[in-house]
């Protein structure tokens, strides 16, 4: 028999400390060439089972050294490709094939700081339309410190995200809702490959908010609709960008452009996720330089925690 | 007017609504060529107004034109049937993710169900209009019943439009999830149900769907009439389409043989299609190629007329050329240069006449433009033409490039070159720089706004400068278009731009005066085909135009050698909406091969000082 996807039930925000006090089934962790990937290590969070997911063939010095800090910390490493939801989804199977069911719901726990957008999409996703448990995820984001981008000389493209999107039909216009981050050609460029009739521009309101604004204006320069959001509340930031969607809907074909930080794009894949009729696009680089960011941590995280239900 | 503008920062047709558009529209010559019941294909860039026809064409905006237009005829009942980059996008990424056994009929059940909505859309538009009171719902009734009986979808709900619509969104938002299913293995390719519709060919489902509604309103006689007509399906934005669908398109325009349809397409002036597929096809030739853009010296007139009728119906402005004002050389010279001031306006070859002494000047201060007279034997400290030949073969020809050189180049006795120039103005000015793109034009009106609101006279300095600047942000614009970059090509659209535009400009202002200088370009087919396709995106977007036109061929069996696939061989050169931000005068100069440019590192990389990957 089919098994049915999992219901979204609520997203709210956690005080960080909290995450000491829940024994977690399972952690899903990045391990990259961030400073920040395994600078979580050391809090001191009950977990079951612990997972590093790492990309292929990275190198690097700072690299090398949170694989060592992982592996010492009782990490099963799995290196994946970009896009292999296929493999990620036979980790997490692997992972819940032993659990006590009495315990429900299962208790995950995902530190999406250096992970790509694909990656907490497929986790996302496993536990919508795979896992046939309740589950509570437990987002953990590490902010880091801000260092600007430089993309002078980039290719870029524009591409719908492998599963979040969906074919619908072009009878209504487009609304594009952008998370403006620091490089102005990711954000000019979609709106000028969308010519969309509405544009809405979501940005992090913090102490590089008018760093943001300043590398953007020549795009939001006559739009009134910029609505700032806060880092440390991503459940009001999806209730409004909920909302937003919900109105827009109505006469417009909804696309979320999550240029900006991570915790937009996470609140975006959610919505996107549940929605059926919201599509989260990419724009980025054609030959991402992965190595480049340092992310040193900031030394404050924000913590969100979803429950999904049959 | 002001709310036009402020309803619309973003000209596209598409978001227009019907009452925008009738209230708006100005047929064009390109529309009135549209109104053949004949297969057309709609070539331009992006802006140029395709979408604005088609829209113009669907059967209720047509019948209000008609009153306001007498002289607008039509015999079909038009449908516009709607895509864009991300519907075709979504579907492209399909093909990516599943393989072909499974995307090619969901793609065709995507392609189908879309123009089937169209059309339903659009009879729902009709019988809206037609004031049928209590038989709307009869007709309605009757004509879904009819397509249910006659079209196996599946269909077991109410015969509304409504309902039969939401069928098919329904049956959408769940094939999207199945197609998740199944990449995610969640269910196999047994468990997942394809659509009926997915297994049919596009027309035979649009014959039986006319049929079955035709048939619906026999007894409505003003209803019969109308949709008994020939069904034009006006598919929008096949330029943006991936190839397979305009492949698909024109194939079915090639094959069709019910005499009831006629397909009108949009597409780049460069028409991406399989010619192989093509030539093995049983040809009907009666086709239009419909241009929309500048290809030559009458479209160019045309345009002009066209935009002057466009601003006095939608701004109610009388004479544009009172408020702009008339470009000319002169005038220019004159406010930008005191010494000048006092001097007559008007062309002359006088002693006292700005022209004496501007190549007088010029002469004194530029060595290579005073040899270059010593050469054609005029007397540098007396520039005077001895009679009207020479007046016309070189007095004429080197005016701009020595009045632009004068503005622009700098002083070898002061080292300065002029700042403040204001060099664009003039309605006709910003008509030709606007190169028959309706969307660039109306956001360059767009920047007068106040001016036009209160029929007040646009000072030159002001026209310049606004003119200037969105020549600049048009040329960074060009950064940001995705399609300007491919994988493994050596340079993206914005360098090649610079690197043209660069190249032009030191044709016109370098070490050496040239009476005939290079300003268009052209692609042999030596060139990396790469470098081709990302010409042919400048093409599709605008920002290069194709001119050289004289060989094309009317019909789409022929096309090969004039529209198809290719960029080589024709004449380019680069959107006069870039002259500004380059100190172009606006001049077609002769061409030069595109490989001559860039094969010449030394000569022009170092003069322009500009550094490519």
């Amino acid at each position: 028999m089919m098994h049915k996807n999992k219901k979204f039930k609520s997203f709210h925000n956690l005080n960080s400390s909290t995450v000491e006090d829940i024994a977690f089934d399972l952690a899903i962790y990045a391990c990259g060439y961030e400073v920040r990937s395994s600078s979580l290590l050391e809090r001191d969070i009950k977990i079951r089972k612990k997972i590093a997911l790492t990309f292929k063939n990275t190198n690097g010095k700072q690299f090398k050294e949170n694989l060592r800090k992982f592996k010492n910390y009782g990490f099963q490493i799995e290196e994946v490709g970009v896009k292999s939801f296929e493999k990620i989804f036979n980790i997490l199977n692997g992972c819940l094939t032993d659990f006590n069911s009495d315990s429900l719901p299962v208790k995950i726990l995902i530190d999406y700081s250096s992970m790509t957008r694909y990656w907490y999409a497929t986790i996302i996703n496993f536990f919508k339309y795979v896992c046939k448990y309740d589950v509570d995820l437990y987002f953990i984001y590490n902010k880091a410190l801000y260092k600007p981008t430089s993309f002078d000389d980039v290719e870029i493209e524009v591409e719908p995200m492998d599963f979040i999107s969906r074919v619908s039909y072009p009878e209504k216009p487009i609304a594009l809702i952008i998370c403006l981050g620091d490089q102005l050609i990711q954000s000019a460029g979609l709106k000028e490959y969308y010519d969309a009739e509405q544009v809405y521009y979501f940005y992090a309101d913090n102490e590089n908010s008018e760093r943001i604004l300043e590398i953007n204006k020549s795009i939001i320069e006559n739009d009134r609709n910029l609505i700032p959001f806060v880092f440390d509340d991503l459940s009001s930031t999806r209730y409004l960008l909920d909302k937003l969607v919900e109105k827009l809907k109505m006469n417009y074909r909804v696309v979320i452009a999550p240029c900006g930080p991570k915790p937009f794009s996470l609140v975006s894949l959610i919505i996107a996720s549940f929605s059926y009729d919201v599509d989260v696009w990419r724009i980025g680089l054609k030959s991402p330089k992965m190595t480049n960011r340092k992310a040193e941590p900031k030394g404050e995280t924000v913590v969100n925690y979803m429950t999904l239900r049959n | 007017m002001n709310s036009f503008f402020e309803a619309h920062s973003i000209y596209n047709a598409r978001y227009f609504s019907r009452n925008e558009i009738i209230d708006t529209f100005i047929p064009s010559d390109q529309f009135y060529k549209a109104l053949n019941a004949n297969h057309s294909i709609i070539i331009g860039p992006r802006g140029c107004g395709k979408t604005t026809i088609f829209k113009a064409l669907s059967y209720n905006s047509l019948e209000s034109l008609k009153v306001k237009f007498p002289e607008i005829k039509s015999n079909f009942f038009a449908i516009y049937i709607p895509a864009d980059r991300q519907w075709l996008k979504q579907q492209e990424k399909l093909k990516t993710i599943l393989e072909k056994d499974k995307h090619e009929p969901l793609l065709n059940y995507f392609m189908v169900s879309n123009s089937l909505i169209s059309a339903i859309n659009s009879i729902e538009d009709l019988l809206k209009e037609s004031n049928l009171n209590n038989t709307f719902f009869e007709l309605e009734n009757s004509i879904i019943t009819n397509v249910k009986e006659s079209i196996d979808l599946g269909y077991n709900g109410l015969p509304s439009f409504f309902h039969f619509k939401q069928y098919l969104y329904k049956l959408t938002v769940e094939l999207n999830e199945n197609i998740n299913r199944l990449n995610y293995k969640v269910i196999d390719i047994d468990q997942f149900s394809f659509p009926n519709l997915s297994f049919v060919q596009l027309m035979d489902v649009f014959t039986l769907f006319r049929e079955a509604v035709v048939n619906a309103v026999k007894e409505e006689l003003l209803i019969y009439n109308v949709l008994n007509e020939k069904w034009c399906l006006c598919y929008d934005e096949l330029e943006i389409a991936p190839s397979w669908i305009s492949n698909e398109l024109i194939d079915t325009l090639f094959r069709s043989v019910d005499q009831n349809f006629i397909f009108k397409l949009t597409s780049t002036p460069i028409i991406e299609y399989n010619l192989y597929k093509g030539v093995n096809a049983s040809l009907n030739n009666d086709y239009d190629i419909i241009e929309c853009w500048n290809t030559d010296k009458d479209s160019q007139d045309k345009w002009q007329e066209f935009c002057a009728k466009y601003v006095k119906q939608n701004f109610n402005i009388e004479s544009p050329q009172e408020l702009f004002g008339k470009f000319s050389w002169e005038d220019t010279i004159k406010n930008s240069e005191r010494l000048f001031r006092k001097l007559p306006s008007e062309e002359s070859y006088e002693r006292s006449s700005v022209n004496y002494l501007v190549l007088k000047k010029l002469a004194k201060s530029d060595v290579s433009f005073n040899d270059f007279l010593i050469r054609k034997h005029i007397d540098p400290s007396d520039p005077y033409p001895k009679d009207n030949v020479e007046k016309d073969t070189v007095y004429r020809k080197i005016k701009p490039i020595a009045f632009s050189r004068f503005l622009f180049k700098k002083d070898n006795i002061t080292k300065r070159s002029r700042k403040n120039v204001a060099n664009n103005y003039g309605f006709n000015h910003i008509v030709d720089i606007s190169d028959g793109n309706a969307r660039n034009f109306l956001s360059l009106l767009g920047k007068f706004k106040s001016y036009l609101r209160d029929n007040k006279k646009i000072p030159t300095e002001v026209q310049s400068k606004e003119i200037k600047e969105f020549s600049n942000a048009y040329y960074l614009g060009v950064k940001n278009y995705t399609e300007g970059y491919i994988d493994g090509s050596k340079y993206s659209l914005f360098q090649i731009i610079t690197k043209l535009a660069e190249y032009f400009n030191d044709q016109l202002y370098g070490n050496t005066f040239i009476m005939d200088p290079k300003g268009t370009f052209f692609l042999d087919s030596k060139v990396d085909s790469k470098i081709q396709e990302i010409v042919k995106a400048g093409i599709h977007n605008g920002h290069i135009i194709i001119r050289e036109t004289e060989n094309k061929k009317k019909t789409l069996g022929q096309l090969d050698s004039t529209y198809v696939n290719s960029v080589v061989n024709k004449k380019l050169r680069l959107s006069y909406l870039l002259y500004p931000n380059f100190n172009l005068p606006k001049r077609e100069y002769s061409k030069i091969s595109f490989r001559t440019i860039f094969n010449n590192r030394n000569t022009v990389d170092e003069q322009i000082n500009i550094k490519f990957k």
